[in-house]
């Protein structure tokens, strides 16, 4: 039974800390790549990512990564994905264009635990993001379909400068490493200390405030409703719709939005005690 | 977060793309963003989109203005 509650800062008092390391198997159906992941001891996702193959080019262009952001999914790129692939200037570019859903997006799974594994799909962190799509890039190397170029959106964009951080960490990097020659961060959110306005000023949690919702098995974690999310998302300087933005049903029937959990608000909006971005 | 973190001897570069309508961004952000992960202060990788349809979500509402952003020639010269 969902209720909605006042954010306390309580709430962070149950994150625990967790080790980076990562397990995974492989199953392949139609189009979509399922890896499982381990995110923590004892704690794995299933992270699908959904490969489009170019038509006209399927072979020999470059492999392209989408990596989407807070409350979306990877169904976001699907217009992007037409675009390259009908584009007369980059259609020879590009062969495949991989779109991964983050842990509990879309096809991807939510935390699967294992006897002795505690987390809630509410306290899933950037910092499990970041592992789900650095071991994406690893099996799709495997599968020859390593990225070349990365592109991220907003939270996505944190995403890829933790993964990079945690590699670094390790003496490794995207680009030594993984062989990801280019990542393009769409208005993407800063990590601290650089400046992030809408986390800065406090405006972030006053936005996410209103869709906490907390679940027995789901713990706490962010709903934004339909009208919300399009007005968020595709409105301008002045409150107006953009040509271009797809209708609330569109949203919907192409699986565009997602529910994104409670720790991952806190990190971008710095609700109370949620000062822990990296 | 440690600064420069996509160095060009880390072997990948960087392209922020801010787009002009964007509620939840800013292009000074972006801007800062670009040079606190490069060091580049020329903001050589740096695209800002203008328009009065670029909006946050633009990838999805108008993806084709977002193209040249992502798969022009970068800063260190490689197109990719």
């Amino acid at each position: 039974m969902k209720s909605r509650k006042t954010i306390s800062t309580t709430i962070l008092l149950v994150l625990a800390c967790f080790s980076l390391s990562v397990t995974a198997n492989i199953a392949m159906a139609d189009q979509n790549l399922s890896f499982r992941v381990r995110l923590r001891p004892h704690v794995f996702a299933n992270v699908v990512s959904t490969v489009v193959t170019n038509p006209s080019f399927p072979t020999g262009g470059m492999t392209v990564l989408t990596v989407h952001g807070f409350g979306h999914t990877g169904s976001t790129f699907g217009n992007l994905t037409q675009a390259i692939f009908n584009s007369a200037q980059y259609r020879s570019s590009v062969s495949n264009v991989v779109s991964v859903n983050l842990p509990g997006h879309g096809l991807s799974s939510g935390p699967i635990l294992e006897d002795g594994g505690q987390l809630k799909y509410g306290e899933l962190s950037i910092e499990d993001y970041a592992i789900a799509v650095t071991e994406t890039i690893r099996r799709l190397d495997a599968l020859q379909l390593r990225p070349q170029v990365v592109i991220a959106h907003s939270m996505g964009g944190l995403v890829m400068t933790v993964a990079q951080q945690a590699l670094i960490s390790r003496q490794q990097s995207l680009g030594v490493d993984l062989g990801v020659q280019k990542v393009v961060l769409m208005n993407a959110v800063s990590p601290s200390p650089a400046p992030f306005f809408l986390a800065d000023s406090g405006v972030g949690a006053a936005l996410v405030a209103p869709f906490v919702l907390s679940d027995p098995v789901k713990g706490l974690y962010v709903h934004i409703p339909v009208p919300n999310w399009l007005g968020f998302f595709f409105t301008d300087h002045f409150g107006n719709f953009v040509p271009g933005t797809p209708s609330p049903q569109e949203a919907v029937s192409r699986g565009y939005i997602s529910d994104e959990p409670f720790r991952l608000g806190l990190r971008l909006s710095r609700l109370p005690a949620g000062n822990v971005r990296p | 977060m440690s600064e420069g973190i996509f160095l060009p001897s880390l072997h990948t570069s960087v392209v922020v793309v801010s787009t002009e309508q964007d509620i939840l961004t800013v292009p000074s952000e972006l801007q800062a963003l670009y040079t606190f992960l490069t060091e580049d202060e020329d903001l050589s990788g740096f695209r800002f989109i203008s328009g009065a349809d670029a909006v946050h979500d633009t990838y999805i509402s108008n993806p084709n203005a977002l193209l040249d952003a992502i798969f022009g020639t970068n800063h260190d010269g490689g197109a990719a």
